[in-house]
């Protein structure tokens, strides 16, 4: 199956440090003046945009619309996903996953989203619902989690780059571990 | 900063605005502010709240429509079926399976487009099958809706959905147009007529980055816990019910959460209260690794009341087969509910209280937090 996940998903470490997301709790930082003067005030609409960016990304690429470069205007002028950059490569791309007009698999959730000096970061889940594919049930097909930069342009707030992280581990494998810190 | 640097940036900066001018959209283009926005997401995230409880005898989920709303399910019947009116609409929120541990309708990915008469907007929908007790949850089936909302003076509501079911390969109804190509939103000026909401937006937006940071506390946990219980208030709380086993045995239930009592209720004795215990709760009782997922959260609902907020949302425990590992043997753990307070601390919003109840699925060997 030439599924997106398999093809292109780029298992990276989560380097929780000084460049990742960092675990505190959501400070009231969208409140103008109250963001560190190195980093960008995310207005309301901001988070707004950033949200129905990453919401058109699973339309664009379940149903390949304007031959994949719905897909492909979603990132910024050498945005990336994965190892794949470039307007008509992002597009191809899109072309070769979509399913048809009438897919919906990549159900994404638990967007978060923070500024950065440059713009913003997030990360959300996706879980991949197989629903239609002709001779097969409905059914999980698979998870992981999107590590994302953004950038805003003059035409609106667009992927910088995006990883995909395929979920690593059960809970037979995870045990709960209390006095490890992972 | 030298005369000629001061200068260079200037001009610069002038040649910014001159290109945003060019491409941002023009002020004449139908827009919308960032209230709207979150409304708008809220009336689609209840939608499945109110479809799937029949809250008021289904005339909860009529309410969300205006009074000539329409739904057609193209999914009914060879040419697809429609239903217009409130006792049309409450009708098809009525039925046995009803109720507030009855979980279904779960909506992401919301897209919404201003238009001169309000808005539209394209999401999607998983239509869970919640399992039973002992009966392990499924994917169900799911698609998209293509809605059409107006501002009502009672707020934003529906004037017409219309559910596409998912498909792949050629569609096997007529589609709508794929949604209109991305471009910057414009914040609409603010309308006099609208009463200051009780949560502005800000608020809302921090409540909702609240709640979509935990599942990576609980799932990749990568500070024994720390992170998780800070999201909380010092003296917050976190309860769990498990699922409904209809009086029978249950074996292998974890410590400390409560047996379902026969009849919903939020208010249930915590399993964990204050930040040392909530860190250690979850860091003992959840599987957790650097890129492991598993809780996934859907139509987050925002209420104001007096002290604060309250929210709900449905939660997907998803558990996934790594893909190195034959078989790909992926399958749902549990569905269930959140039932949150609220609190604005001097840190921000914070969790007063979380209860989690579970509605279906095999007896569970952990919570859920």
């Amino acid at each position: 199956m030439n599924f997106l996940s398999a093809r292109v998903a780029v298992v990276i470490a989560l380097a929780l440090g000084a460049d990742g997301l960092k675990p505190a709790v959501v400070e009231a930082q969208i409140e103008a003046g109250k963001t560190s003067a190195h980093l960008m005030t995310l207005t309301p609409l901001d988070y707004v945009e950033i949200k129905q960016l990453a919401a058109r990304y699973a339309h664009a690429v379940d149903q390949g619309a304007n031959d994949g470069y719905a897909y492909a205007d979603l990132f910024a002028p050498g945005g990336t996903f994965g190892k794949t950059t470039g307007r008509d490569d992002l597009a191809k791309l899109a072309k070769q996953t979509s399913r048809g007009p009438q897919t919906t698999w990549h159900f994404i959730v638990n967007h978060v989203i923070e500024p950065t000096e440059g713009g913003a970061k997030g990360r959300e889940y996706m879980v991949h619902l197989r629903y239609g594919e002709p001779g097969q049930p409905n059914a999980v097909w698979g998870a992981g989690h999107y590590e994302d930069t953004y950038v805003k342009t003059p035409d609106g707030w667009r992927f910088k780059t995006r990883q995909f992280v395929p979920s690593d581990g059960t809970p037979e494998s995870l045990k709960p571990q209390p006095t490890s810190a992972h | 900063m030298p005369r000629f640097l001061r200068t260079f940036v200037l001009l610069l900066s002038v040649g910014v605005n001159t290109a945003q001018a060019q491409t941002a959209p023009a002020s004449t283009d139908p827009a919308l502010s960032a209230t709207d926005y979150l409304d708008i997401e809220q009336l689609d995230f209840k939608y499945g709240w109110a479809l799937d409880s029949g809250e008021n005898n289904g005339f909860a989920y009529a309410d969300l429509y205006t009074s000539d709303g329409t739904f057609t399910g193209t999914n009914q019947g060879p040419s697809g079926r429609s239903y217009q009116g409130r006792d049309n609409l409450a009708a098809l929120a009525r039925g046995s399976k009803r109720g507030p541990l009855n979980i279904g309708h779960s909506v992401t990915n919301v897209i919404v487009t201003p238009t001169p008469d309000g808005a539209v907007g394209r999401v999607y929908v998983g239509i869970f099958d919640a399992g039973q007790p002992g009966v392990s949850p499924g994917a169900g089936h799911g698609g998209f809706y293509d809605d059409v909302y107006v501002k009502t003076p009672d707020g934003w509501r529906f004037k017409k959905r219309t559910f596409y079911e998912g498909k792949w390969g050629e569609p096997n109804v007529p589609l709508p147009p794929p949604v209109p190509g991305v471009r910057a939103l414009r914040q609409a000026g603010p309308d006099p007529s609208e009463k200051k909401p009780k949560l502005s937006d800000q608020d809302r937006v921090a409540i909702q980055q609240l709640v979509a940071r935990l599942p990576y506390e609980v799932d990749m946990n990568a500070d024994s816990g720390a992170a998780y219980a800070s999201a909380f208030t010092s003296d917050g709380t976190f309860a769990c019910v498990l699922p409904d086993t209809g009086g029978a045995a249950a074996s292998g239930l974890p410590a400390g959460c409560a047996p379902y009592s026969g009849k919903f209720t939020t208010k249930v004795r915590p399993q964990a209260k204050g930040h040392d215990a909530l860190a250690k709760m979850v860091t003992a009782k959840e599987p957790h690794g650097p890129a492991y997922v598993r809780h996934f959260v859907f139509n987050h609902v925002i209420e104001p009341d007096g002290r604060g907020a309250t929210g709900k949302a449905y939660v997907v425990l998803a558990d996934i087969t790594p893909r190195q590992k034959a078989g790909f043997a992926h399958s749902i753990f549990m569905i269930g509910r959140y039932d949150d307070e609220y609190m604005k601390t001097a840190q921000g919003w914070r969790i007063k209280s979380r209860v989690f109840t579970a509605v279906g699925g095999g007896v569970p060997t952990t919570a859920a937090p």
